[in-house]
């Protein structure tokens, strides 16, 4: 009896919840019309460009003909994913995927947080703008650029190699060799993003109350205390959703870049999910199979950054949503 | 205070809707005012090619000018281009396939459309044509195919229609010129200095590399940007699928295969080949060419040769193309590279144009002895002269005085329907473009062998056929690529050998053989 009632009751609160939100919604539109006709055109936006053309995903199940069109294509079920995953080259290209968006994850996402803590501390503003700038322009070149400059840095006569051959190692083209592929990738995805990345933790640094650091300092608290106990507790939630961000995009890596850099040397540990669905889909032109492929992965990486979401929600209240 | 609200919101509105509605293709576009009534129009889809600038626009190049005027007197055909952005045709191309509304004449590279040729026409893209239909509308285009079966064969699909208006390559004799744009080229002047020998066999070509790399200094040797291409001949196999008397094989399936990674991984041990050979690209290639890092490279007589004569650092330095190495010391190349004399791409009818026999007609003009002068050297008394029969480019060509070189001077002042369609590219073209004597030598030097006899032509497949083969093919083609630099370099030893051949097996090579054969044998009876 007593349960039936609490149940009851509940339900009344739920729906009443949602009256007031639906209520509060027309509310609001009425009094705020200017402002949500100014939300239209973005609304519309993610409707038409982002949302309508999903339904070209179906061309996953099918044995996508153009002269047939998405809805008269022959309809193929699964077969299309069975190849994939029974293919030689599928274990081959999620590892590969996993171990270079893990690496990158562990030493490319930390560098641009270390390099913020690093400039909020300097006193001299004219040596950290300089340093600021400095680090953003990689960021401005454009990527086959970026991957010329690798290229040519890395040849048996290149200056990194020369470099590292000061320190010991045995001269050689470097990006020949299997075992450099993914430091060189990650050394050289950090050189080009830290200065970009770190500017959204310079920018939440300046939102923590410098008060703190006062009381820190007056209870005896020395430099880094203060970083550990104030300035990254400060920024842990910005951390978070970067993160969160960040994991949603695990199973991609971009091909653009792999495929600059990758050569017939190095495929065993370079090949990606990415690049085998380019040469596929637009090499052989096979496009049911690259949607399959492209749709596996956008289903992993969203399951990803939901579980991501939800850990940390229940972990530290921290949430995109 | 209201009022600019109001027209900030009507603003977006208005905005709003019209994005919307013209995304959707809600507003009808406006009829094309171009069409008087007694002007046929045909539309043309083709690949631009690099734009000259200042003559972006069609109606400013003389060459093209002249090629509306001609047709619009003969057929009263107006024509109407439309032209891809350049670095994009395959997507744009893809899309129009999509779109299912195409113009009457669509030139690209048809031959590779996805499920081959048939497909295409099977699915109404492609307009097919019998005898009858050419003899009424491409006379000139008929005549040709019956003069020479090389082409027809390439025009056909196993069924027998007809369905493209290629660009074709003169091929006969000393005419095939065409054909043979790229090869090895060495250090003239070394192997002088040297006192060696042109190399003809594999230990010829050792004792040179040898020699550049302990008298010479070259740290590399030998390089380039595709390396097998060519060496695989004196080993009796060819990369890729060929033939041999009909008989389909491919190449990295060849016992052959197995002495030429020998003999390359020992140069590569030797320092002979390029350490960084897996990833070189053409500049990087010139550059060390042009340094005396190396001494021999495989290249283009254009990007390569010509660009490397430019440049030369000093008047000794010269370049000359040497023929591919032969099995035994007198046998000519068994496998040289060679093109096909017909060429991957070239104009179709719309299957459903309005107007296929006059598509038909516009397209003939580009076999026809006026088209034919016009596509490859201009109008005459402008672009070129006659000389005793031989049509030689004026300094409207050669030397431009407005400073074209002479690719961008040729694109200004001939008139070609399409770039790559729908005419015959003459060898005096061939000869005049590659002018220096080291590029026409070369040329005779590549031109010596018997690989024309071993080229797989256009073969076409069935729908089946063709998605079983380019599933195999494209796991195939990436091991082969992988595991070639592998033994090359030595990371993979070459007792491991069997194990690739085993594993090429497993991925169904024989099967893709099997369907290539089929397909050859019914282009043999087409």
């Amino acid at each position: 009896m007593n349960e039936a009632i609490t149940a009851d009751r509940g339900m009344r609160v739920a729906k009443k919840k949602k009256d007031r939100y639906i209520w509060r919604l027309v509310y609001d539109i009425k009094n705020h019309k200017m402002v949500y006709c100014m939300l239209l055109p973005v609304i519309l936006y993610y409707l038409i460009f982002h949302y309508v053309p999903m339904y070209g995903a179906i061309i996953a199940f099918q044995n996508y003909n153009p002269a047939d069109g998405i809805l008269g294509s022959q309809w193929v079920g699964l077969a299309n994913f069975i190849e994939f995953f029974g293919s030689r080259i599928f274990s081959r290209v999620l590892v590969n995927t996993l171990r270079i968006s893990l690496t990158t994850l562990i030493f490319s996402f930390p560098a641009p947080i270390i390099l913020a803590l690093l400039l909020n501390e300097l006193k001299n503003k004219i040596f950290t703008r300089t340093t600021q700038t400095i680090t953003y322009l990689p960021h401005f070149i454009s990527l086959v650029v970026i991957c010329g400059m690798i290229k040519d840095f890395t040849t048996e006569d290149g200056i990194i190699t020369q470099i590292c051959a000061l320190l010991g190692m045995a001269p050689q083209n470097m990006l020949n060799n299997p075992n450099l592929f993914v430091p060189i990738y990650v050394v050289s995805d950090i050189w080009q993003g830290i200065g970009w990345g770190s500017i959204v933790y310079l920018a939440a640094l300046t939102g923590i109350d410098q008060s703190l650091y006062e009381a820190a300092r007056i209870d005896g608290a020395g430099k880094f205390r203060q970083v550990w106990n104030i300035t990254l507790p400060g920024i842990v939630p910005t951390i978070i959703v970067m993160l969160i961000l960040r994991m949603g995009s695990l199973l991609s890596v971009g091909y653009e870049k792999i495929i600059l850099l990758y050569n017939p040397l190095t495929y065993e540990v370079a090949d990606v999910i990415s690049s085998y669905v380019y040469r596929r889909g637009l090499e052989d032109f096979a496009w049911s199979f690259s949607t399959a492929v492209g749709l596996f992965n956008s289903v992993i990486n969203g399951i990803l950054i939901f579980g991501t979401n939800m850990i940390s929600r229940k972990i530290n209240n921290t949430s995109i949503w | 205070m209201m009022n600019w609200k109001k027209v900030v919101l009507s603003v977006i509105s208005i905005g709003t809707a019209a994005c919307v509605c013209t995304a959707c293709g809600l507003v009808p576009k406006k009829k094309n005012t171009a069409t008087n009534g007694e002007d046929m129009v045909i539309s043309i889809w083709r690949q631009g090619g690099t734009p000259v600038a200042g003559y972006e626009n069609d109606e400013n190049k003389p060459g093209y000018a002249e090629l509306a005027s001609t047709l619009k007197e003969e057929l009263g055909v107006t024509l109407k281009y439309t032209t891809p952005t350049a670095g994009q045709e395959q997507q744009q191309f893809n899309l129009l396939l999509a779109s299912r509304d195409l113009p009457d004449i669509v030139s690209f590279w048809w031959y590779d459309v996805p499920g081959g040729p048939q497909k295409a026409i099977n699915d109404g893209y492609i307009y097919p044509m019998d005898e009858s239909f050419l003899k009424e509308n491409a006379p000139n285009f008929l005549q040709l195919l019956k003069e020479n079966p090389v082409y027809e064969k390439g025009c056909k699909t196993d069924k027998g229609d007809y369905f493209i208006f290629p660009k074709f390559f003169d091929y006969k004799g000393e005419q095939a010129i065409n054909l043979y744009t790229n090869g090895y080229m060495m250090r003239e002047d070394w192997l002088q200095e040297l006192g060696l020998e042109i190399p003809e066999t594999i230990e010829d070509w050792h004792t040179v590399l040898t020699a550049f790399k302990e008298k010479k200094g070259a740290k590399a040797p030998l390089t380039g940007t595709q390396l097998t291409r060519g060496f695989e001949g004196a080993f009796g196999f060819r990369a890729d699928f060929y033939h041999d008397d009909n008989v389909v094989k491919y190449g990295y399936y060849e016992d052959g295969y197995r002495d030429y990674l020998t003999t390359l991984n020992q140069w590569y041990n030797e320092g002979l080949l390029d350490k960084n050979i897996a990833n070189m690209d053409s500049k990087m290639v010139n550059a060390q060419m042009l340094s005396g890092e190396s001494g021999a490279f495989w290249g283009w007589l254009g990007s390569g040769m010509g660009t490397l004569m430019k440049a030369a650092p000093d008047e000794k330095y010269s370049l000359m193309g040497v023929p591919a190495p032969a099995s035994d010391k007198g046998n000519k190349p068994e496998y040289n590279e060679v093109a096909n004399p017909v060429y991957g791409s070239g104009a179709i009818i719309n299957g459903k144009s309005k107007h296929p026999e006059l598509a038909a007609k516009v397209l003939d003009f580009g076999y026809s002895q006026k088209g034919h002068m016009l596509a490859n050297f201009g109008v005459e008394g402008e672009a070129y002269q006659m000389e005793d029969g031989y049509p030689k480019y004026t300094n409207k060509i050669m030397q431009n005085e407005e400073g074209l070189s002479m690719t961008d001077a040729l694109t200004v002042y001939t008139g070609k329907i399409a770039t790559t369609g729908a005419f015959r590219e003459d060898y005096r073209y061939i000869q005049q473009y590659y002018n220096l004597p080291q590029q026409q030598e070369a040329q005779k030097a590549w031109m010596n062998g018997n690989g024309i006899n071993h080229l797989m032509p256009t073969v076409s497949y069935t729908e089946e056929e063709n998605s079983e083969k380019s599933k195999i093919m494209s796991e195939v083609k990436n091991y082969v690529e992988e595991m070639n630099m592998k033994f090359i370099t030595g990371v993979e030893p070459l007792s491991n050998f069997d194990n690739f051949r085993a594993e090429l097996k497993n991925l169904g090579i024989e099967r893709a053989i099997e369907l290539t054969q089929k397909a050859y044998d019914r282009y043999l009876t087409r």
